[in-house]
């Protein structure tokens, strides 16, 4: 009977520790993820995002008229596929991306970082690259267990400490079972 | 009883390893560098190896071409690039063989063919190092894309070239697959080679 209750006190200490430990590896991941700012982009699944150089665009950067509105930075999120179609007579360079006349270069952003890359087709010969970690919902669960198991194990270690008498609500389980 | 609970326990997980090993060995190879798609046909040239002879591109069909532009007194990105290169040699191993390693040059005034040959070489012996006069070499600069300027210093060397430093893959077709520009990690190379070496 005293072994009985002693195995039905530490599992009710383990699985209470295990449940306040994940409450509270969820409240901090999920309040962490709502405070981020590009929370939207970052949780969303991976596109394809194509950008075009037109004919005659070497020719307008040579003689100082481009004047075509590129962002001198965009933000991508990991896993994007970045495809650069060039239509122009020459080759150009958009940082790790080379695209020969008349053809596409494609490069998938696998790393996330800020990147400052020379571009062939901006006035500024620049262009910042963003690519943000994708957060998608198997790495916030991964998140939430990673904090969430050991916090509540260590919890369950430290409630093995509190004498039994001092649990009132371990009594009124005992003698329910 | 029991060993028909036996019988199911390991047959599932001798289905679930073969699953997985059909999922990692069917998996299609995902490219590492930047992706010509579709591949075009790499601009053809034939520059002199420094023996003497004349390397032609369209010659090498059924051989791997790595190919990167830069100049023999290059301080720091070249021999950079060129050891990086050696250490995809020694990793493909025996695929190797199937791969041609060249430098161009972007500094024709004073690489000559032979000093570019030779400098290729004290990185590997079997790197070749091509050059030829300026007009030789601006069809093709123009045609990879090679950004170059000389830029005056103090050093005793007096100039260096400013040059952009990517790593361009022919295939054994003779199409242009990809590149990597400079700073990409070995081993992405590595991949990417060997999968294109092992490709028929």
């Amino acid at each position: 009977m005293f072994a009985r209750s002693m195995y039905l006190d530490f599992f009710i200490r383990t699985l209470l520790g295990l449940a306040v430990g994940l409450v509270f590896a969820f409240l901090i991941s999920e309040g962490s993820f709502w405070l981020l700012p590009n929370k939207q982009s970052a949780s969303r699944d991976p596109h394809e995002v194509t950008l075009v150089i037109p004919y005659g665009t070497s020719e307008q950067v040579k003689a100082g008229a481009y004047n075509r509105s590129l962002p001198e930075n965009m933000t991508f999120v990991q896993g994007d596929v970045l495809i650069v179609k060039n239509e122009d007579v020459a080759a150009h360079q958009l940082g790790p991306v080379l695209v020969p006349a008349h053809a596409s270069g494609v490069l998938e952003l696998s790393q996330a970082s800020e990147y400052n890359y020379t571009c062939s087709f901006q006035p500024t010969n620049r262009m910042g690259i963003s690519v943000l970690p994708r957060v998608d919902p198997n790495s916030r669960v991964q998140a939430l267990l990673a904090v969430g198991l050991p916090t509540g194990m260590m919890l369950a270690i430290y409630s093995y400490m509190i004498p039994p008498e001092k649990l009132k609500f371990l009594k009124g389980l005992r003698k329910a079972s | 009883m029991l060993r028909r609970i036996e019988f199911w326990v390991i047959g599932g997980m001798v289905a679930s390893l073969l699953v997985a090993a059909a999922v990692v060995f069917t998996r299609p190879h995902s490219f590492r560098g930047s992706v010509i798609d579709p591949p075009l046909p790499a601009p053809d040239f034939a520059l002199e190896d420094g023996s003497g002879g004349r390397f032609r591109l369209s010659e090498q069909r059924g051989k791997l071409v790595i190919l990167f532009f830069g100049f023999t007194t290059c301080p720091d990105v070249c021999p950079t690039t060129l050891s990086e290169m050696k250490l995809i040699h020694k990793r493909l191993g025996t695929l190797a063989e199937d791969a041609r390693f060249v430098l161009i040059t972007v500094d024709p005034e004073r690489d000559t063919p032979e000093r570019t040959a030779q400098y290729a070489a004290s990185f590997h012996p079997a790197f070749i190092g091509l050059s030829g006069s300026e007009e030789e070499l601006q069809p093709v600069w123009k045609a990879y894309g090679v950004y170059r300027e000389k830029r005056q210093t103090a050093s005793a060397s007096g100039y260096l070239v400013d040059h952009s430093a990517f790593v361009y893959i022919i295939d054994r077709n003779g199409n242009w697959r990809e590149t990597f520009s400079f700073g990409a990690p070995v081993d992405d190379m590595v991949e990417d080679v060997r999968y294109l070496l092992r490709e028929r």
